[in-house]
């Protein structure tokens, strides 16, 4: 189980006059265990910051996170270490994902080895299981990642995140990169296996369709901010906050014609318009 | 009572701050009188005060006994600035010919410094004395008779006909082998042949008049004598590498550490007077401030150079503690304004002569700082030229717009204003306008674009003359820009001023143009009259009517000459002055020199 | 495969040199002015048509160009790189003796930079933004501000004048004339200059390697590494440094090539009998054969860093595979 509340992180850019970007601003949300949480929002938006940050791969500035009972934010740089291995994530791009320089097999091997988990054999037996686990066999183990297609990145990446049977997993769009039928195995992959390690999983994209066949409930994300989260069907059938409208008529739709930004409140207030959907006030 | 008491205080303070004052003046210790000599007495005096008071310290002791004793004593180092001054790095056969810096090698005859308004002078190093027949065509040396090789060879006529025909002989371009060809051979291009009725007696007969016979052998590169007994065997004189470097003079080859260290010893068997230094070591520094904190450091005593350190640096170091500096008269180069006298406007001799009237000495002078002196003569400049400048030629060239105003106007130029600013229209009615290209010899200490400033506020902002360019070129192209402009610079080292012969540097030559473009019939002729004229009188009456030709026809206008600065240690040898002032380099400034201070002695 | 791939490489090196050989040879005979009459115009003013005449003839600088070009393009081959003009040596010789002076003092230079600036550089591109980053890069840039030939004469004011720590120029102390060279003396003369050019090539290294481990650090894999819970120090070594290093290979080749071209202004500042000041020196007086077996050296070790940074790239980046073309 994930709750995370009231999450900000900012990035300080510029040299001489420093701006402060608030990449991630207040979120507050839940996942049940083994739940799939699907976030999506327009580029830029913060969504693989806030991804991050839940796994303190960014340091938050403000608010908490607890993964399992455990509050990441409060555990100190060691205790993190040790507890990483439960939460893992999985980038866009599978290829540089990976070192350029390692096998696959070293790839996959390296989690098992540096968190000890069995003898020289049994790390050899585990790593050839998970490699035809997602759908690879033997003989891609001596490669290196170029190599390899970009699906057979993603799936390596995959052996290699299952390697750890991490309780809490973040997607973020690992599809993307993909084309249309490889997109469709990997999905079934992960959902599959997701399944199988009864992971908890927030799956980010910005695929209305994706997020449909991934996510029980999803949060629509803009400018840092959740504007709009509940079940999947709930939201994008029948959206509530504008700009979640809008993202559904340009699926639907194709990219429209006009994205004029929408003006956001300063103080928002969210308000449940259905159980367990909730929406944020726009002016 | 107490007026006695206080008077005693009064003197002691004063005798105190007398001791503090005076620079406790380097001297030789032992030598009480200061006379650079430590006589029999003054050596008897201080070993009694070594055994007694102590004042002196035993390698005090052994200095003086050696001065006493004229016995070689010490190292010195000199700093000089680039590899070519080392021994082995370059054939001196080829190369440095005569050795005003060699020490190894003696030529004949080297030339002096005259003293002002004096006649020439040159120092006898292998010839004891000379003399030419009336019409100059043969020169007769005698040579000194104890003189022996470095390696115990007696020296002989021989040697000096040996290096005549070596040279000669290797003066071929077309004989088998690459190094066969020496570039020097052409300077006994005058003699005919060499006979040598005696051991110690050389008879030159030369092709043609040659009155400054001497002076060849001396300068520019010059000659040195050569051992026949290793020299004959060698076929390729220019590719061979000498390793024992056997000469005749006061000091004898030592070693080398390749580009950067060279060392000689004094010669016990020399012929002449043996030097006071026992080893002279010699240190490259590529780079001036590198040289002035050695000699600061202590880490040499003398700074070697062709001109002396630049004037501004030398400034600085006059004050350090246990540093001299010498000062030489126009030991630097000279710089002039030239004209191309082929070049509209500088064809108009009125035009030439007017400006020679606009060029303000003092000022370039004062812009260039310590060292400058402005030359008052049309050329030669007396402290190098001796009784050879014409005191009627002097001081013609003073500054004195008006009158530059006036000539310019005589000769058909026209002053008028244009928005406020004064532009000169030529006889052809067009504005006057030069440009002046800045390379070359002159551009030393950028002593050119002082002269351009300030010769634009004079003929810019006075005559209206306009100087529309002063391009930086490349020396290797500066003639091509002197020939297509009438205004340039030239900086010579003083040796180019020295000498009457010099003035033919103006003559219109068979070998082309002179770098003036000037061509004077009369001044042609004269030069040509000089060059087989062998009678000093004759000679001094032709030079005079020569400089009369140029203060007339002004091809340049000289400007100033530059003094030299020569720095070095004076607390650790003595004697630097009188050496480097009387001329004949390094070999007779080494030999001369004592050391004064017993640090020289643990050194080697 | 790898056989055939040499052959080829060696075979285009070859008509490399060759090019670069005849670009040489033609720019020399281009320059303007010429040794044998700058030398006699020095000291005669005037340089005697006669002896020009003569002294081009010996050197078979009369000849047909054509001709000279075949010339020396056989002699370049056949090693007969001719003598030096100024020096009257066979220009092997006095090549090779400036080399080794050259390498004493830029091989420890060069070494210590690269290990330095790689350190440094890793350690500031990790610590991005950190205090420590900050200082270095800033006085980094310092370092890189200052006009190279003030560096050196304020290296040499302050600590060998001021301080009187080292000695002000040369190789070797004045001892070395009686008892010969000492390495610990040549050592000591060594450690300003030394010094110096560090200084010079070590804000080289270190911006590049520093922008190239922010590159790195960036990258998804370290991420990655990171949320596994692997210890940052064993990050930095097993991903990020040798990802990080790849474009170090051809900078460091190049240094290696450069090596050899010298270092004027320090050789200058600090006496040191080095290539720089042979060949600006060579260049001064024109002196061809001279100029022409230093730029043939040059153009060799340039044709044989790439070569070998072609050869060494494989070895450290996998990504990289030569001849996979052939
Ligand atoms: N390291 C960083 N330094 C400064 N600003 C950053 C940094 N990383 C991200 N940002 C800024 O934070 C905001 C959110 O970026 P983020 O990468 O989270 O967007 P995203 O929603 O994942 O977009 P996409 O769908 O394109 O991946 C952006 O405006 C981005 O410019
Ligand atoms: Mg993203």
């Amino acid at each position: 189980m994930i709750e995370v509340t009231d999450l900000e992180t900012c990035f300080s850019t510029g040299f001489i006059r420093r701006r402060v970007v608030r990449a991630v601003d207040g979120v507050s949300f839940r996942i049940e265990e083994g739940e799939t949480l699907g976030l999506v929002g327009e580029s830029g938006c913060g969504k693989t910051t806030l991804g991050r940050s839940i796994l303190r791969l960014v340091e938050p500035d403000r608010g908490r996170i607890v993964v399992d009972g455990t509050d990441v934010t409060a555990l100190s740089r060691s205790e993190l270490r040790c507890f990483r291995p439960r939460m893992q994530m999985i980038f866009q791009d599978a290829y540089t994902s990976l070192n350029p320089r390692m096998r696959v097999r070293e790839s996959v091997a390296e989690p098992l080895k540096i968190h000890r988990m069995g003898s020289r054999t049994d790390i050899d037996r585990r790593v050839r299981e998970l490699i035809e686990e997602v759908g690879l066999n033997e003989e891609h183990l001596n490669r290196r990642p170029y190599e390899l297609s970009g699906g057979q990145n993603q799936r390596v990446v995959l052996a290699r995140v299952l390697a750890l049977k991490p309780r809490f997993l973040v997607a973020d769009e690992p599809t993307s990169a993909l084309d249309v039928s490889v997109q469709a195995q990997i999905l079934n992959l992960i959902r599959d296996l997701g399944h199988d390690y009864r992971m908890t999983c927030l799956y980010i994209s910005h695929d209305l369709g994706v997020t449909r066949a991934m996510s029980s409930r999803v949060a629509v994300m803009l400018e840092g901010r959740i504007v709009e989260i509940g079940r999947t069907a709930d939201v994008l059938d029948r959206p509530s906050h504008p700009y979640t409208r809008r993202l559904v008529d340009a699926s639907l739709t194709g990219p429209c014609a006009s994205l004029e930004r929408l003006p956001l409140p300063a103080a928002p207030t969210t308000v449940e318009v259905r159980s367990g959907h909730w929406v944020e006030e726009t002016v | 009572m107490t007026g006695r008491y206080i008077q005693k205080i009064l003197v002691c303070c004063a005798v105190l701050l007398l001791a503090c004052c005076v620079p406790a003046a380097a001297g030789i210790p032992g030598d009480t009188d200061g006379d650079t000599v430590v006589s029999e007495k003054e050596l008897a005096t201080a070993i009694l005060d070594h055994l007694t008071a102590g004042r002196l310290s035993a390698d005090e002791l052994s200095l003086a006994a050696h001065n006493s004793l004229h016995l070689p004593y010490g190292q010195l180092v000199v700093a000089v600035a680039g590899d070519r001054y080392l021994i082995p790095a370059t054939s001196y056969i080829d190369q440095k010919g005569v050795p005003a810096d060699s020490l190894i090698y003696e030529g004949l005859v080297t030339k002096l410094r005259p003293k002002e308004g004096g006649p020439k002078e040159y120092l006898g190093w292998l010839a004891e004395r000379w003399e030419s027949s009336d019409d100059a065509m043969t020169w007769t040396f005698y040579l000194v008779r104890n003189a022996a090789w470095h390696d115990g060879t007696p020296f002989t006529s021989a040697d000096v006909r040996f290096t005549y025909e070596y040279f000669r002989d290797h003066g071929n371009p077309d004989a088998p082998g690459a190094g066969a060809y020496l570039v020097n051979s052409a300077i006994f291009k005058n003699v005919a042949s060499v006979e040598c009725p005696d051991d110690y007696t050389v008879v030159f007969h030369m092709k043609s008049c040659a009155p400054l016979f001497p002076e060849t052998l001396a300068t520019g590169p010059g000659i040195a004598v050569f051992p026949a007994h290793i020299w004959r065997d060698i076929d390729l004189p220019s590719t061979y590498i000498d390793t024992a470097h056997i000469g005749t003079g006061p000091f004898a080859y030592g070693s080398t550490i390749p580009g950067t260290l060279s060392k000689v010893t004094a010669y016990e068997g020399y012929h002449g007077e043996k030097p006071y230094v026992r080893e002279v070591v010699t240190k490259n520094y590529e780079d001036e401030d590198a040289q002035i904190l050695a000699l600061r450091r202590g880490d040499v005593d003398f700074i070697s150079g062709e001109f002396g350190l630049s004037p501004r640096k030398a400034e600085a170091l006059k004050d350090a503690p246990g540093i001299g500096i010498c000062r030489i008269p126009s030991g630097g180069q000279a710089f002039e304004v030239a004209f191309t006298s082929d070049v509209y406007p500088a064809t108009i001799p009125e035009f030439r002569r007017a400006l020679s009237h606009a060029v303000n000495r003092e000022r370039v002078c004062w812009l260039v700082g310590e060292g400058a002196r402005p030359t008052e003569t049309v050329f030669l400049l007396p402290a190098l030229a001796g009784d050879q400048v014409n005191p009627a030629t002097n001081g013609l060239f003073s500054y004195d717009i008006a009158e530059a105003k006036r000539q310019l106007a005589r000769a058909g130029f026209n002053l008028t204003e244009e928005n406020g600013r004064p532009v000169l229209l030529g006889p052809d009615g067009k504005p006057v306008e030069i440009t002046i290209p800045l390379a070359g010899k002159a551009s030393t200490n950028a002593v050119d674009q002082k002269i351009v400033a300030v010769l634009k506020e004079d003929w810019e902002g006075k005559l209206g003359i306009r100087i529309v360019e002063t391009p930086q070129v490349d020396d290797s192209v500066y003639l091509d820009w002197i020939a297509k402009t009438a205004v340039h610079f030239d900086g010579m080292p003083g040796r180019w001023h020295e000498d009457i012969d010099r003035l033919d540097n103006f003559q219109r030559s068979p070998l082309g143009e002179n770098y003036y473009h000037f061509d004077n019939e009369t001044f042609n002729g004269l030069i040509t009259e000089l060059k087989s004229t062998a009678d000093p009188d004759k000679r001094e009456e032709i030079g005079f009517e020569l400089q009369e030709i140029l203060a007339e026809e002004v091809p340049c206008i000289p400007v100033f000459s530059q003094d030299a600065f020569m720095a070095y240690r004076s607390d650790r040898f003595v004697g630097w002055d009188a050496a480097l002032l009387g001329g004949g380099g390094n070999i007779r400034l080494f030999s001369e020199i004592r050391p004064a201070s017993a640090e020289v002695g643990l050194r080697a | 495969m790898n056989g055939i791939y040499l052959l080829k490489r060696l075979i285009t090196s070859f008509a490399a040199f060759c090019i670069a050989v005849t670009i040489m040879f033609a720019l020399l005979r281009l320059m303007p002015g010429d040794y044998i009459t700058m030398y006699l115009e020095a000291i005669y003013r005037y340089a005697p048509p006669d002896v020009v005449e003569a002294f081009n003839h010996v050197y078979g600088l009369d000849r047909p160009i054509l001709e000279q070009y075949v010339i020396y393009l056989l002699d370049a081959f056949r090693g007969n790189w001719g003598y030096s003009f100024i020096y009257k040596v066979p220009v092997l010789t006095v090549i090779g003796e400036r080399l080794v002076w050259t390498l004493i003092l830029l091989l420890p230079a060069t070494i210590l930079a690269t290990l330095a600036g790689i350190g440094i550089g890793a350690y500031s591109g990790w610590r991005r933004g950190s205090k420590t980053d900050i200082a270095l890069l800033n006085s980094m840039i310092i370092i890189r501000a200052i006009p190279s030939y003030w560096l050196a004469l304020m290296i040499l004011i302050i600590f060998a004048y001021y301080l009187n720590l080292f000695p002000l120029g040369g190789y070797v102390d004045t001892g070395a004339l009686t008892t010969g060279i000492d390495p610990l003396d040549v050592a000591n003369h060594a450690v300003l200059p030394v010094l110096t050019l560090f200084l010079f090539s070590v804000t080289g290294t270190y911006y590049l390697m520093r922008s190239s481990m922010l590159m790195t650090a960036g990258e998804d894999y370290i991420t990655t590494a990171r949320a596994k819970g692997l210890d940052e120090l064993m990050i930095l070594r097993k991903h990020a440094l040798k990802n990080a290093m790849l474009p170090m290979v051809t900078l460091i080749t190049f240094e290696c090539a450069g090596m050899i071209t010298g270092s004027i202004f320090v050789e200058t500042i600090f006496s040191w009998p080095g290539l720089g000041m042979l060949t600006y020196k060579a260049l001064a007086v024109r002196d061809l054969p001279l100029l022409q077996g230093i730029l043939l050296i040059d153009t060799l070790f340039v044709i044989a860093a790439n070569i070998a940074a072609d050869l060494i790239y494989p070895l450290v980046d996998p990504r990289v595979q030569v001849g996979d073309d052939a």
